[in-house]
């Protein structure tokens, strides 16, 4: 081919064409962000395009899914991300470049891969989490104390035209022990780019109401699925972790957590399970009452019955015990009437007899003292006998006086005394005469 | 005993579950039985209207907070 010649510029876009029929260039797996995502006749138009880090946009492709795939491949995405196929996430794509002549390069999308956005998705939310956390807020609101055990007043964060908040409410005001609760709706704009900056600001106009409050219910208006993404938000999970109530989280799929789910107080799947919650929390508070209450007639009544019963033994009993009182006292007087006059009878016999003894004891006393007596006077007698001088005269001793003094000495007397012998008979008046010594 | 209206159920619940303790326990005389049913009843009550009875001031004052916005 001869370069040097000039050509149409429809010569050219077919070379161009051409060229980007190289393999290199068809069935390609590219990954890039989704923007201006829009669907018209079937087929879905959007821009595929590449940020830094700075945020400043790199790289910037048109691209297509003809309507032929687009609801298999949207379906397919739906069903794995739980999120539609939209501007803002993440994805993975399989293109083959295309150039028209008319409206230039563009790519045509044949496939995406769902599972790319998921963890893409996923990945976002750890990191939203991990930064709370180094900022030590992500467990803030999930360890605030709730000032009630039954949270009536609640602020609902909501779309008013939503279903989701339709559900929530009916469920609430027609529960069917008839518990009062007080709601009030701060809307927000729940799905899109609105969706975090609104949520914020209704929690900003609770705040100033915040003594009205028991606790805030943040509930999905939309259908099934929708955008989750738009939770993921650093802002709004922030501003939740942070708030200073406890925050009821209703807008999860049944699969999917968003952070805010991480992050509430609480987590329930829909706004309907949130009403169902906030019921039970009545129920619970409803038995322990009617426990209670229960517990205080059973109380009442057992404590009066017991002291029936204690009335009634006592009342058998006191007659009962009094009579046999008396009967024992009966019985230890007749036992002393009859013990008091036979032991009287025993003592006066013992007496008696001892009495008796004691005069047998003086009677042989006396008399073997007066035996004593006379045998010692016998024998007194006997010596008195022997010492007689009577009897000693008898043997033919003779007793001498002089002027009525008995002499035993020759000493005594002088020759020409007169002396007087007394004989065993007869006595004899003498003069001495002379004396020998 | 208080004999005034709790200000929470909180605190008529505690009450409540003290009286019942109190009802059960051996300190308990048939002199102050009937004070004691007479108050848990109170508070019972009490306890159902807050569950159930509507707050007409509240229920004012978020209607109008919710028709503000």
């Amino acid at each position: 081919m001869d370069n040097s010649q000039p050509i149409t510029l429809r010569q050219l876009a077919t070379l161009v064409a051409k060229q980007l029929q190289n393999p290199l260039l068809q069935n390609r797996w590219v990954t890039a962000d989704l923007s201006d995502v829009g669907v018209k006749g079937g087929h879905c138009y959007l821009e595929l395009i590449e940020k830094d880090d700075a945020g400043a946009t790199v790289a910037r492709i048109r691209g297509m899914i003809w309507a032929n795939n687009y609801s298999r491949i949207s379906a397919n995405f739906q069903a794995v991300t739980g999120g539609k196929i939209q501007s803002g996430i993440k994805v993975m794509l399989c293109v083959s470049v295309n150039y028209h002549a008319q409206y230039g390069m563009s790519v045509v999308i044949n496939d995406i891969n769902p599972e790319f956005t998921l963890g893409d998705m996923e990945r976002r939310r750890r990191e939203i989490l991990a930064r709370l956390k180094a900022e030590g807020v992500d467990n803030m609101n999930k360890s605030l104390a709730i000032s009630t055990p039954v949270p009536q007043r609640i602020a609902v964060i909501s779309s008013d035209s939503a279903a989701g908040y339709g559900d929530f409410m009916n469920q609430l005001n027609n529960n069917p022990r008839g518990y009062k609760f007080y709601t009030c709706l701060f809307r927000a704009t729940m799905q899109g780019r609105d969706t975090s900056p609104t949520i914020i600001a209704a929690l900003m106009r609770i705040a100033e109401h915040i003594d009205l409050f028991d606790c805030v219910v943040i509930i999905r208006g939309g259908g099934a699925t929708g955008d989750l993404n738009s939770f993921d938000d650093y802002d709004l999970a922030n501003n939740v972790a942070q708030f200073p109530l406890p925050i009821i989280t209703g807008i999860g799929h049944e699969r999917d957590n968003t952070v805010l789910d991480y992050i509430s107080w609480l987590r329930v799947k829909t706004p309907t399970a949130a009403a169902e919650w906030l019921i039970a929390q009545a129920d619970k508070m409803m038995n322990s009452v009617e426990q209670l209450s229960k517990s205080v007639v059973l109380n009442a009544r057992e404590y009066l019955s017991s002291q029936k019963e204690q009335m009634a033994y006592l009342s058998t009993t006191i007659p009962h015990t009094a009579q046999s009182l008396l009967d024992n006292a009966r019985a230890t007087l007749q036992r002393y009437a009859i013990s008091i006059p036979a032991n009287a009878r025993t003592r006066v016999s013992t007496s008696l007899a001892s009495l008796d003894h004691i005069a047998d004891t003086i009677r042989s006393a006396t008399a073997q003292r007066v035996a004593m007596a006379r045998l010692e006077i016998e024998r007194l007698y006997s010596c008195v006998e022997i010492l007689n001088p009577r009897n000693t005269l008898n043997r033919g001793y003779a007793l001498i006086r002089k002027n009525g003094k008995f002499i035993t000495s020759s000493d005594q007397l002088e020759p020409g005394d007169e002396i007087v012998t007394n004989l065993k008979s007869g006595t004899v008046r003498s003069i001495v005469k002379q004396i020998k010594h | 005993m208080e004999s005034q209206q709790p200000t929470s159920y909180q605190a008529a619940i505690e009450e409540l579950q003290r009286i019942v303790a109190e009802m059960q326990s051996e300190n308990c005389s048939i002199d102050n039985l009937s004070e004691y049913t007479v108050r848990a009843l109170e508070l019972l009550k009490f306890c159902k209207a807050k569950l159930t009875a509507t707050d007409e001031k509240l229920r004012k004052i978020l209607d109008e907070l919710e028709s503000q916005q």
